[in-house]
């Protein structure tokens, strides 16, 4: 037995040395040999060849069709199949564009351009092309996959509402996954540290509740001021939003030791909407907010763009209000301009600068109660960096010069937010 | 204990005769598809013996088969240069025509047409390199000279409909269509230009 078995590992390579190749594979092959230029059959070669994961020869035999037929969309295809199931997104995003050039009308191109924008984080060039894939759809599948890439697009850029329309019945089981994200119910925490390094330091804390079309949020903020508790605020906010739009209201009261200004209660409602052109995505914003404070109401409106692209963000707001002080003849109104500008330095990694002209003193929206105080910065230039440490995990700091009678006047503010 | 050395003296035997570089491995190799190795150990053979026009043919080959058509067309040529042969001016045909080269393919075959007219093998060669480069007429005529020679070559003549079709020569393509559903209605450009050419 012993001798049997020691001659068959011995004969082992030999037998495996004899063993022939699939023989539908080679019988295409020999096929393909014969006529070089029969591109039907290396077409169906290069695919035999990518089903079996020799993905050098079936990109090279794709490369020989291309070469022969430069207008072979299947061909442009299986090089981006091939492409991305090595993990070569930029390439193929390289390469989908330059066959898009040629093959402008091919939904399943626009589609492997939409992958691999997905792949590399780029969900609004993603979610673009995607739609272009959806329009030029011919065939159930073409806008099957275009619709489900939309869907995941959505996600990715938090639209559950878009994403919630496109969601198929609950018999197809593909959809899934999708479904357990949009069906979930989001909480994120959020803890909130502020100091201007001299005596006024802070601690926030809030919680919100995310569903598809809602987001319930709390929160309480108490300000120390020179070692003793100054203001406390505690506030509540809902927003609803659809696929186009978002809408929201909150409500706040802060208490402290301030008579002059406390008890204070504030409300504000706001409205934007959210609009996808190419690459882009545009929210258009209206606000308007009001405070009660003891000596002194608030009035205020706002109006804001914000423009993002997967790179980069800006966003301005021009904010008015009418300050009715309890002295009479000193009421008084004014103006504050905000400018936003941010870039994705790195994937998880995005740097934003802001720019406040004019006093910032109560103003309660978009920035909530910025200083409930009557002096304030007359303009303030910030930085900050917002780092996603992990799926649910992100960091934000925040560092703000403002400058008030000539002098500057720092602060500083740490956010950490964890979701589940 | 005498078996145990008879066994394995066997089997070393056996092992000796798998590992060393033969031909007979290199075509083991291309059974399996292993065009690497099989291309390695026919170039060990062709490095000891490098005038043998076998070896040089069969690495041009093992080149092409493997989708190095550049390799391959360089060693056909040092094989037609040793001689000028069918086997080496069909696999220079076959490089060029992968390499999307039509117009030289159909220059070459021209060439050697000139002395065998009747070669049906080089007239299809020139008439797919016509029908890749959008030459549908020059194609069509190929097609038509192989079915002078072989009248009943049901495939060329489906070629040909197509390729009268697409050149716009319709009632030459209908005539033809007419043969070609009467000898052969299951042909695929039967079934494809039905619409198209099956009216009076």
């Amino acid at each position: 037995m012993k001798q049997i078995l020691f001659t068959l590992i011995l004969l082992l390579p030999t037998l495996c040395f004899g063993q022939n190749a699939s023989p539908h594979l080679h019988d295409l092959r020999m096929r393909v040999a014969q006529n070089p230029a029969d591109t039907t059959v290396r077409l169906e070669y290069a695919y035999q060849l990518a089903i079996a994961n020799e993905l050098d020869q079936a990109m090279q035999n794709y490369e020989t069709i291309l070469l022969q037929d430069p207008d072979n969309v299947s061909a442009a295809e299986g090089i981006l199949w091939v492409l991305q199931s090595r993990g070569s997104y930029e390439q193929s995003i390289a390469r989908a564009q330059s066959f898009l050039l040629k093959q402008a009308q091919s939904s399943a191109i626009a589609a492997y351009l939409a992958y691999g924008y997905s792949k590399t984080d780029r969900h609004l060039a993603s979610l673009n092309s995607y739609k272009k894939a959806d329009e030029l759809a011919e065939t159930p599948v073409q806008t099957d996959i275009a619709q489900n890439g939309l869907l995941w697009a959505y996600i990715y850029l938090h639209n559950y509402p878009a994403a919630q329309r496109l969601l198929k019945p609950r018999q197809h089981s593909e959809d899934s996954a999708a479904r357990q994200i949009l069906e979930a119910r989001h909480v994120t925490m959020n803890l909130d540290f502020h100091s201007d390094y001299k005596d006024l330091n802070g601690i926030g804390l809030s919680a919100s509740l995310t569903t598809t079309h809602a987001t319930l949020s709390a929160k309480a903020e108490e300000l120390i001021l020179s070692g003793k508790r100054f203001r406390e605020q505690y506030g509540l906010s809902l927003s609803l939003a659809n696929s186009f739009a978002k809408a929201g209201a909150s409500h706040s009261i802060l208490r402290g030791i301030d008579k002059r200004i406390y008890p204070a209660s504030t409300s504000a409602a706001s409205i934007s909407g959210i609009l996808y052109w190419r690459n882009l995505e545009i929210n258009p914003m209206l606000a308007a907010a009001w405070g009660k404070f003891q000596r002194l109401d608030t009035q205020q409106a706002d109006i804001g763009l914000k423009i993002l692209s997967d790179k980069w963000l800006i966003a301005y707001w021009l904010s008015n209000m009418y300050v009715d002080q309890e002295i009479v003849g000193s009421d008084s109104s004014k103006t504050l301009h905000s400018l936003q500008a941010g870039y994705k330095v790195f994937t998880n990694t995005q740097l934003q600068a802001y720019l406040f002209l004019g006093n910032q003193a109560w103003w309660l929206s978009p920035y909530q109660v910025i200083y409930d105080e009557y002096d304030a910065n007359d303009k303030a230039i910030a930085l900050s960096l917002c780092q996603k440490m992990s799926d649910r995990i992100y960091a934000m700091v925040y560092h703000q010069i403002g400058f008030f009678e000539n002098e500057a006047q720092h602060s500083s503010s740490l956010n950490l937010s964890y979701s589940f | 204990m005498c078996k145990h050395i008879i066994i394995t003296v066997l089997m070393l035997a056996i092992c000796s005769q798998v590992l060393a570089g033969s031909i007979q491995d290199s075509y083991l190799a291309e059974a399996r598809g292993d065009y690497l190795h099989a291309l390695t150990l026919t170039q060990e053979l062709a490095d000891e013996d490098p005038e043998d026009l076998f070896y040089t043919m069969r690495i041009a080959w093992l080149q092409y088969l493997s989708g190095n058509y550049h390799s391959a067309l360089n060693s056909y040529l040092q094989a037609q240069k040793k001689l000028d042969h069918k086997d080496a001016r069909i696999g220079i045909i076959n490089c060029r025509l992968a390499l999307a080269e039509w117009d030289n393919v159909i220059s070459y075959c021209e060439l050697l047409l000139a002395d065998a007219p009747h070669d049906t093998l080089l007239l299809s060669k020139a008439a797919y390199a016509a029908y890749m480069k959008k030459s549908y007429a020059s194609a069509a005529d190929y097609f038509a000279r192989i079915l002078q020679i072989a009248p009943w070559d049901m495939e060329n003549r489906a070629y040909l409909v197509n390729n009268l079709y697409l050149s716009g020569n319709i009632e030459a393509a209908k005539a033809q269509y007419k043969s070609l559903k009467k000898y052969y209605p299951q042909s695929q450009i039967v079934i494809d230009y039905r619409e198209i050419l099956d009216s009076p």
